[in-house]
């Protein structure tokens, strides 16, 4: 498959949209004040324990390095959710 | 339209009620509907002050464009970027993914294409048979067989379909299981029964002893499918009924589903801000691949944002949060310029909301 007909286009924005986007992980939000209330309201999402499931079982074996970011693209659930997730791993 | 006025008549509605009232006994009931058309038809009409204040009715994920994942837009926005003809439904062209729309990217220079269905879509891959064009195909079982069929149909080889494309039982099996709740009867989706049957949702409605009911569209649709849901609760019964019968059948349309088997497997799909929902998505056929734009355009994962921060868009499509709740409804957030994807189209419960509680 050939993308001959390109466009040219200005490159894409990282960070748009009145900062929109927030790259975060595990590591860099750990001491914050306010990270153990934001892994308590991921928890409390009735998806959570389910989506933590999927992770374990479908995705982090084969991504031990994954980060929040990308988790949370893969399962299309927010950042907390995702790092919540992460956060869990850490603690088994 | 003789037909609707008569699903429209006050007395009627009124001795539904009346009958609705009958069967309340004081316990708190939740009803939940997973379609966006009821829940404009509700809103629209004031279903839901004409029920006692013990019933709850609830919209769920029932718009197809609130629930399309981030990264199906993202890929979709990458692909016009590459300069690709992409045709989609209007209401996908506003949906905010990660840091665009297909419509800022049509303001910026790419052949973003509205059209009414993936027929349209195939056409212009015919007048174009130097473009690859890319029909971006969102939608649940109702929209799926017309997609089919164009698969199905040797499209010429320039066109492909992004899918998009949910099975609407397994998510109704999520909310179920939502601890805090509880759900006491499903309203089932009309158009989505058409397709797949009544009798489609019996397994479900025994396994988790929640009445079922497909309904229309009209408010006495609803309303007597609530007056159903509430019936089968005071008898003690859990079965999947139709109210809908002047469209509805119990197997719905079978060369639908025929169709559907032919082009599509079922597989694992996100759910936009829910997660992956098991078995809850339509996906191309391998004898169909040189159609499938996932095969034929190599896109590099990207890290898309389902949720961006403060909207509350997965908790309104599961029914826990109203849109009123959300602290950037009508504010950031509007149909003009929505933020979340429940503000984008007539489906969205946040869009709905909006247009019959602002002035
Ligand atoms: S009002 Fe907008 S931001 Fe808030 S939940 Fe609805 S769509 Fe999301």
């Amino acid at each position: 498959m050939t993308d001959s007909k390109k466009t040219p286009r200005k490159s894409r924005a990282t960070k748009k949209e009145s900062s929109k986007l927030i790259d975060i992980n595990v590591a860099d939000f750990k001491g914050h004040p306010l990270y153990s209330l934001l892994i308590e309201t991921a928890k409390s999402n009735p998806l959570f324990a389910g989506n933590a499931g999927y992770a374990q079982n479908y995705i982090l074996p084969d991504n031990p390095n994954i980060t929040a970011r990308e988790l949370a693209s893969r399962l299309s659930i927010t950042l907390g959710e995702a790092l919540a997730i992460l956060d869990a791993r850490e603690n088994d | 339209m003789k037909q609707s006025t008569g699903f429209r008549d006050a007395r009627y509605a009124q001795a539904i009620v009346n009958e609705i009232s009958s069967l309340v006994d004081g316990r708190n009931i939740r009803i939940v509907h997973v379609c966006g058309t009821h829940e404009d038809t509700i809103s629209q009409h004031g279903v839901r002050s004409l029920l006692p204040d013990s019933i709850k009715l609830v919209a769920g994920p029932g718009c197809p464009v609130c629930v399309c994942a981030a990264k199906d837009v993202d890929m979709a926005i990458e692909l016009s970027r590459k300069g690709h003809i992409i045709t989609t439904f209007g209401d996908m062209v506003r949906v905010p993914a990660t840091n665009s729309t297909l419509a800022k990217e049509r303001s910026n220079g790419a052949d973003v294409r509205v059209v009414y269905g993936a027929s349209d879509a195939v056409s212009i891959a015919r007048d174009n048979p130097d473009r690859e064009v890319v029909f971006v195909g969102v939608g649940f079982e109702t929209t799926a067989p017309t997609i089919a069929l164009e698969l199905l149909g040797k499209p010429p080889s320039n066109f492909s379909i992004l899918t998009s494309l949910k099975v609407i039982p397994p998510a109704m099996e999520i909310l179920v299981n939502i601890e805090g709740f509880g759900v006491d009867g499903f309203i089932t989706p009309g158009h989505v029964s058409t397709i797949i049957g009544s009798s489609a949702f019996q397994p479900f409605a025994e396994k988790h002893r929640v009445p079922c009911v497909a309904a229309g569209f009209e408010p006495l649709d609803v309303l007597e499918s609530i007056r159903m849901i509430l019936k089968q609760i005071q008898e003690g019964r859990a079965d999947s009924e139709n109210e809908y019968t002047r469209v509805v059948k119990p197997e719905g349309n079978l060369a639908a589903q025929r169709v559907l088997a032919q082009a599509f497997r079922i597989d694992d799909a996100p759910w936009r801000g829910l997660g992956i929902i098991k078995k809850s998505g339509y996906y191309i056929k391998k004898e169909l691949a040189e159609h499938d734009a996932r095969l034929r355009f190599e896109i590099p994962e990207t890290e898309s944002v389902d949720i961006l921060p403060g909207c509350r868009c997965h908790e309104v499509i599961l029914g826990m949060t109203d849109p009123l709740e959300c602290s950037l409804f009508g504010t950031r957030c509007t149909p003009e310029d929505p933020y979340g994807p429940c503000m984008v189209g007539h489906e969205g419960t946040c869009r709905i909301r909006h247009e019959y509680t602002m002035d």
